[in-house]
């Protein structure tokens, strides 16, 4: 179980990594029909900020699975304390709950539009469905993350913050 | 009083290690609640919040300056400015300073600049007997200069969440900028004029500097660009920051520095950065969202006017809130959670709000490497293996730099306005 929970956040947040290169991509795409063929395109703006809204709420989990979270760290720093892991587990639920505020109003505004049949009112007139989706649907794949990651704190133990080794590994 | 409970909970539960972007989420879907007011306004906000073409400066600058870390250009940098000057006195701090410098013109980061930098400099600069802690403090206080010399990843959020024109915040950096890489110059050349330990490093031969220079070249090219084409108006910021991404993807690999694995690493580190960043963001509209309905941000508005009516005390007093908040938050969390608590008194008090986002900018750099929570330190520290007590030794005369240059950016507010408004 968690393994395919794992598995679905780290596809998602890949997914969500190749989504912002391919931002960059099509942004690219417009400045140079524009500057050099003179002929802008109708579809780079809200393609790239739809993509945008998808890539940041499906890998949420990843960055949660990946511990790069910015946290406060100036006390209870010992990752072996039971007191940390209380901690540890107290923002996991906290993240548990604001996940289920979400996904269910999320889904509730989502219903409705899609019942409705609405459609932005932007350029390209999507069906509003499709764009708010990418909330509750991220917001699921965090909730199940995070009951994950507790299982992890009191089975595998707390791992470090994730933020700094990845720095010392890029350099 | 309000405002003190919601502050001091807000404190209490960072301090008990919830990650800041829920942190501030949770608190305010709990007021929201507490209100009461109807919870589907917090989806609402989490999509409008990503919902914006500004926005996507932030991934768009985090890959293009991932991507040039992995290719490996700090060294490229490096080598081309010391050959030029690093036989001077003091030299090697001179072109660390303007290694920095011009890394963050590609870079809207000061960790990136720290960290590309610091990893070349570090070494070069121990190895020819520059005293440790001033090496570390250099580059700590340096990488800073990643945020106020545009692009600039604050600077495009406050430009967002206060509603101030982007390209107008960038040009406002280019003057504090210059001034700070000059003091940290003359600092450095002081310095080493005083400490006797270190050897400087032979001259470099005219065919040396030419081949260093044309290995720095693409990446000065890619930076003239990026910046160029905002100023030019040819694309806004996020489009050129786009565009420089895609150009620095194409240096690095007709440079042979750039491989598939590389790519893949500097697409998925980016990914992460900016989705801890935008969670920030949405978490803290959330909770701007529940304190307005508090009456917060209009509350210490009118505490702060009443009180103070000397504008130069209100700045300084603000600036103080801003320093002592500087030593626990980390740098966009001061920002997301300060900005909308402060920015209708700055309105009404009728300060600019350019000049008020470059002020705030430095106060970051300060808080990027005052202690206890300084993420520049960290970086150093992780970079160089060193005790943070000796970072910290070497750090603590450019806070006063940066204090200093904060004090006169109030007295001489052109430092930074001057560009954006002339030209």
């Amino acid at each position: 179980m968690i393994k395919i929970i794992d598995g679905i956040s780290e596809f998602f947040g890949k997914l969500s990594a190749w989504l912002f290169f391919f931002i960059g991509i099509i942004v690219t795409y417009e400045v140079f029909m524009r500057y050099v063929f003179d002929s802008p395109t109708i579809w780079v703006d809200e393609v790239s900020s739809i993509s945008q809204i998808w890539a940041t709420y499906i890998g949420i989990a990843f960055a949660l699975k990946h511990k790069d979270m910015i946290v406060i760290d100036i006390a209870f720093k010992n990752p072996e304390s039971v007191m940390r892991k209380i901690l540890e587990t107290f923002s996991l639920l906290v993240i548990i709950a604001f996940s289920m505020i979400v996904v269910y109003y999320g889904f509730e505004i989502w219903l409705d539009s899609t019942l409705k049949g609405h459609h932005t009112d932007t350029f390209l007139s999507l069906p509003k469905w499709f764009t708010q989706a990418s909330i509750w649907i991220g917001f699921s794949i965090l909730f199940f993350q995070a009951v994950v990651e507790i299982i992890k704190v009191w089975t595998i133990g707390i791992e470090p913050n994730r933020e700094l080794e990845m720095i010392k590994e890029s350099v | 009083m309000t405002a003190f409970i919601i502050l001091f909970i807000l404190i209490i539960i960072l301090v008990m290690r919830v990650p800041v972007a829920f942190a501030l989420a949770g608190l305010g879907a709990a007021l929201l609640a507490y209100y009461p007011l109807p919870l589907n306004a917090i989806p609402q906000r989490l999509y409008g919040t990503m919902d914006s073409f500004e926005l996507l400066a932030v991934p768009m600058f985090l890959l293009m300056s991932n991507v040039l870390l992995k290719g490996k250009v700090g060294k490229d940098l490096f080598e081309a400015v010391q050959s030029w000057i690093g036989h001077f006195p003091g030299g090697l701090g001179v072109a660390t300073i303007l290694s920095c410098g011009i890394f963050s013109a590609v870079s809207g980061s000061s960790v990136a600049t720290a960290a590309t930098i610091g990893t070349v400099a570090i070494p070069e600069m121990t190895k020819r007997g520059y005293p440790r802690h001033f090496v570390y403090g250099l580059l700590a206080a340096g990488g800073t200069l990643g945020i106020m010399i545009p692009p600039s990843i604050p600077l495009i959020i406050y430009g967002v969440i206060s509603e101030t024109s982007i390209p107008k915040l960038f040009l406002a950096g280019i003057g504090p900028g210059l001034f700070l890489i000059v003091v940290f110059i003359t600092y450095s050349v002081l310095y080493s004029k005083i400490s006797k330990n270190y050897h400087p490093i032979e001259k470099a031969s005219w065919q040396q500097r030419y081949k260093a220079s044309l290995r720095a070249f693409p990446t000065i090219l890619v930076a003239t660009s990026v910046i160029g084409s905002i100023y030019a108006g040819i694309a806004t910021p996020s489009e050129s920051a786009g565009v420089g991404f895609i150009m620095s993807m194409i240096v690095t690999f007709a440079m042979g520095r750039m491989n598939f694995a590389k790519l893949r690493e500097a697409v998925y580190d980016s990914a992460k950065t900016t989705i801890m960043i935008f969670m920030i963001i949405a978490g803290a509209k959330v909770f701007s969202y529940a304190i307005t309905l508090y009456m917060i941000p209009q509350n210490v508005s009118e505490l702060l006017i009443e009180n103070i009516t000397n504008p130069t005390i209100f700045i300084f007093a603000i600036g103080l809130v801003l320093l002592i908040v500087g030593f626990f938050l980390e740098s966009l969390s001061m920002l997301l959670i300060m900005v909308p608590v402060l920015f209708p008194a700055i309105m009404e008090k009728g300060i600019d709000g350019i000049w008020f986002g470059l002020f705030f900018v430095i106060l970051i750099e300060t808080a990027l490497i005052t202690p206890p929570v300084g993420m520049n330190l960290f970086i150093i520290q992780a970079i160089s293996n060193a005790k943070i007590t000796e970072i910290v030794k070497g750090v603590w005369p450019f806070v006063l730099i940066m204090l200093g240059t904060a004090v006169l950016l109030w007295f001489w507010q052109d430092l930074a306005l001057y560009i954006p408004y002339h030209f």
